[in-house]
C-alpha cells in the first residue's frame, strides 16, 4: 500500500502525486470524482437508472412470465387511467425481435462501461525515462501509454498554445529525431500551477541518482 | 505605475514593413520603461501560436484566415473569444491598435471597449475622401474611433487627415513621429567623391510613390548634367516603366536598377550616393528620407503630406509634385553639392538628436498616462456615440455593439474568468519616470531586472 503523498485540487481537475519508491514519481491529473462525493453518486445513480430501464424493457418484451408482466402492466395502466387510447396500450403488447433486444443490451453494457472521467498520468522514473498515459473513455479499452527513455528526451517545457477558441498552457516533451513534441496530459490540459508542479518534479529525470 | 499593453495589428514581423518595425521598436522601448507588451497579430503561414521576441515581448500569432494584403477577414465577432482570453490571461490594461486598414486592430479596439479597457490607436497612413474604398474605410474608422480614448498620428498632416476622416475632437489626437535606429544609418566613413554625383532612389515602385514623375524627370536630369548617375532600389509594378525609360533614352550606364532591397541593406546603398530623390505623391511621414539624411545624403523631395514636417530646411530641397519643379530642385541640389555649400555628412548627428525610439516611447507613455486617468464610459454612452455616426450606419454600429456585449456575457458564462490561467510575466525592468539622460538612443543601459514573480502568486 503506497501512501498518496499529495493532492492538489484545482478547478476542473486534480493532481495526485504518488511516489512508490525514492526514484519514481507518478503525477496523475484526473477529473475522477472522489468516492461517494456528490458527483460520484449522481453519476452512479444515473447509470443505474438507465441500466434499470433497459433491463426492464428487455424483460417486458421477452415476456418470461407468459404474458403475466404485460397483462399486469396493462391492468395497472387501466386502473390509473381507464379512458386511455388503445393505441398506447398496444405498445405494451407483443414481443420484439431478438436483434433489437441484443442492440439494446449492448447499449446498456456500453453505457455501464463509460468512465465518465479522464485520467492522465506522467510517471517519472529517475535515470530511466518517463511514461505518459491517457485513459480511454471506456473501462473495456486499454489506456494509451507511451514510454520515452531519458536518452531520447531533449527537453521538457511548458508553453502556451491556441486550442479551439482558447489559449491554454501545455507541457511537452521534445523527443530526439521526432518532428512533433509529445504533449503531456493532452486531453485535460491542466492549469498552470499543476503543470509547474509537475515540471519541477520531472527535472529530477536529469539529476544523477542519489545514493541513500 | 506600470501598464500591461496589448498592441493589436494585422501587420507584424515576419512580414517586413514600416508599421511592423514601428510596432516592434516602440514596443521594445516601452518595455525598457518598465511596462509589459503583448503583440496580437494573425498567423503568418506556419508561424502560429505564442512566441517571444527579444526584451520579453510576447507575440500571439492567432490562427486566422487572411483575405487581402495580409489583412484578416473582417468578422465582427469571431475573434472575440480568443481576444478575451489573451486580455484576461495577460491582465491587459490598454489595447493599442495600429493601422487603419487592419481588421484585427479595429475589432480588437471594439472588443476592448466592450470589456471596459482603455484603448489607443495609431494611424500610419493618409487616406482620400472621394473613392469608394476610402469612404467605406472612413466610415468604419469613424465607428471605431468615436469610442477610442486617444489617437496617435505619425505627423501633423496625418493628424489633420485622421481628424477629418473620423470626425474626431483634435484634442484627443496626438502627433508622435516615427523614428529610426540612428546607429544603423551612419554616413560613409569616406564620403564618395563629388566628381560624379550619384542620386539614390529607394522606394516601393508604385503609382503613389511617384514613379511616373521619376520616369519623366530622370532623362531630363541626365541630359542637363553630364556627370550624374542614378541608383534605383525597390520593386513593384512600376519597375517596368522605369526599365522602358532607361532603354528608350539609352541610359543603361547611368541608371542602375537594383531590384528589391532588404531593410538592413538600405544603408549600404544609401552611402554610395550624394542626393536622395523622393518623388512620392502622398506620404504620411516618410521614414526613408530621415534614413537618407541620417546616412549623410542631401534630400530632394516633393512637398506633399507630412514630408515638410520631417526634416529641417537645410537638409532638403522641396519641389512641387510636378516634372519641371522636380528637375529644378534636383539641379539646385546638384550644384549645392558641387559647390560644397551643404555639408550632408553632418546631418547624422542632427538626426540622432531629433529622432529616437526612446523619445517616441516616452511620448507614447505620456499618452498612456493620460488615458489611464480617464473614466471608462458606460454602455449607454458608448451606444449614444455610435448612434451619432450616421443615419443608417449609426443604427448598424449600435447593433454591432449590442451584439458584442451579449457575446461578452455569453463568454463570461461559457469560459468563466476564474478558469482562465494568468500567464507569468517576463521579469520587468524598473519603471523609468525621469527623462532619460540624453535624447539619443540610450545604449548599454544597466539591466535592472525586477522580478515580479512573487507578487503574482
Amino acid at each position: 500500500m503506497e501512501p498518496e503523498i499529495d493532492v492538489i485540487k484545482s478547478r476542473l481537475s486534480d493532481l495526485r502525486v504518488r511516489s512508490p519508491t525514492s526514484s519514481t514519481i507518478e503525477y496523475t491529473v484526473t477529473t475522477r470524482p472522489e468516492k461517494w462525493s456528490r458527483r460520484f453518486t449522481s453519476l452512479l445513480a444515473l447509470k443505474a437508472v438507465v441500466l434499470g430501464v433497459i433491463w426492464f424493457i428487455i424483460l417486458l418484451k421477452q415476456d418470461y412470465f407468459e404474458n403475466g408482466l404485460q397483462d399486469g402492466l396493462r391492468n395497472l395502466v387501466l386502473s390509473i387511467k381507464p379512458d386511455i387510447h388503445p393505441k398506447y396500450l398496444n405498445l405494451l403488447r407483443g414481443k420484439l425481435h431478438w436483434p433489437y433486444l441484443a442492440l439494446l443490451g449492448f447499449c446498456g453494457v456500453w453505457i455501464a462501461s463509460l468512465r465518465g472521467y479522464t485520467e492522465e498520468s506522467l510517471l517519472v522514473l529517475r535515470g530511466l525515462g518517463v511514461q505518459v498515459t491517457t485513459s480511454s473513455s471506456s473501462y473495456f479499452v486499454k489506456a494509451k501509454t507511451r514510454f520515452i527513455p531519458t536518452s531520447t528526451i531533449q527537453d521538457i517545457f511548458i508553453h502556451e498554445g491556441f486550442v479551439g477558441f482558447e489559449v491554454r498552457f501545455y507541457m511537452a516533451i521534445v523527443v530526439r529525431d521526432e518532428n512533433e513534441v509529445v504533449v503531456v496530459f493532452p486531453k485535460l490540459l491542466p492549469r498552470r500551477e499543476i503543470l509547474e508542479n509537475v515540471w519541477r518534479g520531472s527535472r529530477s529525470l536529469f539529476e544523477p541518482e542519489v545514493k541513500a | 505605475m506600470s501598464y500591461n499593453i496589448a498592441m493589436v495589428s494585422d501587420f507584424f514581423f515576419p512580414q517586413p514593413g514600416g508599421v511592423e518595425s514601428h510596432i516592434y521598436q516602440v514596443s521594445s522601448k516601452i518595455v525598457d520603461r518598465g511596462h509589459k507588451i503583448v503583440i496580437i497579430t494573425h498567423a503568418y503561414g506556419d508561424r502560429t501560436g505564442v512566441r517571444y521576441l527579444a526584451n520579453g515581448i510576447k507575440v500571439y500569432y492567432v490562427p486566422f484566415w487572411v483575405v487581402y494584403r495580409e489583412s484578416a477577414l473582417p468578422t465582427v465577432f469571431s475573434f472575440f473569444p480568443i481576444f478575451r482570453q489573451i486580455v484576461l490571461r495577460e491582465r491587459i490594461d490598454i489595447v493599442h491598435g495600429h493601422g487603419s486598414l487592419s481588421t484585427f486592430c479595429q475589432e480588437g479596439l471594439l472588443y476592448a471597449k466592450t470589456m471596459g479597457l482603455k484603448t489607443c490607436f495609431t494611424d500610419h497612413s493618409l487616406f482620400g475622401f472621394a473613392d469608394a474604398g476610402s469612404i467605406l474605410t472612413n466610415k468604419l474608422l469613424k465607428f471605431i474611433l468615436s469610442d477610442t480614448d486617444h489617437v496617435i498620428c505619425v505627423s501633423h498632416t496625418c493628424k489633420e487627415n485622421t481628424v477629418l476622416r473620423a470626425a474626431l475632437d483634435p484634442f484627443t489626437v496626438s502627433a508622435i513621429p516615427n523614428a529610426l535606429v540612428s546607429k544603423d544609418f551612419r554616413p560613409a566613413e569616406i564620403p564618395p567623391p563629388t566628381s560624379t554625383i550619384t542620386i539614390v532612389v529607394i522606394s516601393r515602385l508604385f503609382y503613389n510613390k511617384g514613379c511616373d514623375l521619376l520616369v519623366a524627370t530622370i532623362p531630363r536630369i541626365c541630359a542637363q548634367h553630364q556627370n550624374v548617375r542614378f541608383i534605383i532600389g525597390g520593386s513593384g509594378p512600376k519597375a517596368i516603366d522605369l526599365e522602358q525609360m532607361i532603354e528608350k533614352n539609352v541610359l543603361q550606364d547611368r541608371v542602375e536598377m537594383l531590384g528589391p532591397i532588404r531593410h538592413e541593406d538600405v544603408r549600404n546603398v544609401m552611402i554610395r550616393g550624394h542626393i536622395y530623390l523622393h518623388a512620392s505623391l502622398t506620404e504620411a511621414f516618410g521614414t526613408v528620407i530621415v534614413e537618407a539624411a541620417s546616412c549623410g545624403l542631401y534630400v530632394v523631395c516633393t512637398q506633399v503630406g507630412g514630408i515638410p514636417e520631417v526634416l529641417p530646411r537645410e537638409m532638403t530641397v522641396f519641389a512641387k509634385p510636378e516634372e519641371d519643379d522636380l528637375v529644378n530642385a534636383t539641379s539646385k541640389a546638384i550644384s549645392a553639392i558641387k559647390s560644397g555649400t551643404v555639408r550632408p555628412e553632418l546631418f547624422h548627428d542632427q538626426i540622432r538628436q531629433m529622432y529616437s525610439w526612446t523619445d517616441v516611447a516616452e511620448r507614447t507613455e505620456k499618452v498612456y498616462d493620460g488615458i489611464m486617468r480617464l473614466r471608462s464610459s458606460r454602455l449607454i454612452d458608448r451606444l449614444k456615440r455610435y448612434y451619432g455616426c450616421g443615419v443608417w450606419a449609426g443604427k448598424l454600429f449600435v447593433l454591432c455593439a449590442v451584439i458584442n456585449y451579449l457575446i461578452l456575457i455569453f463568454l463570461e458564462f461559457w469560459w468563466p474568468r476564474r478558469n482562465i490561467d494568468v500567464a507569468r510575466d517576463w521579469p520587468r525592468k524598473k519603471v523609468l519616470r525621469e527623462r532619460s539622460p540624453s535624447p539619443t538612443d540610450a545604449e548599454g543601459e544597466p539591466n535592472d531586472w525586477v522580478s515580479d514573480l512573487q507578487d503574482q502568486e
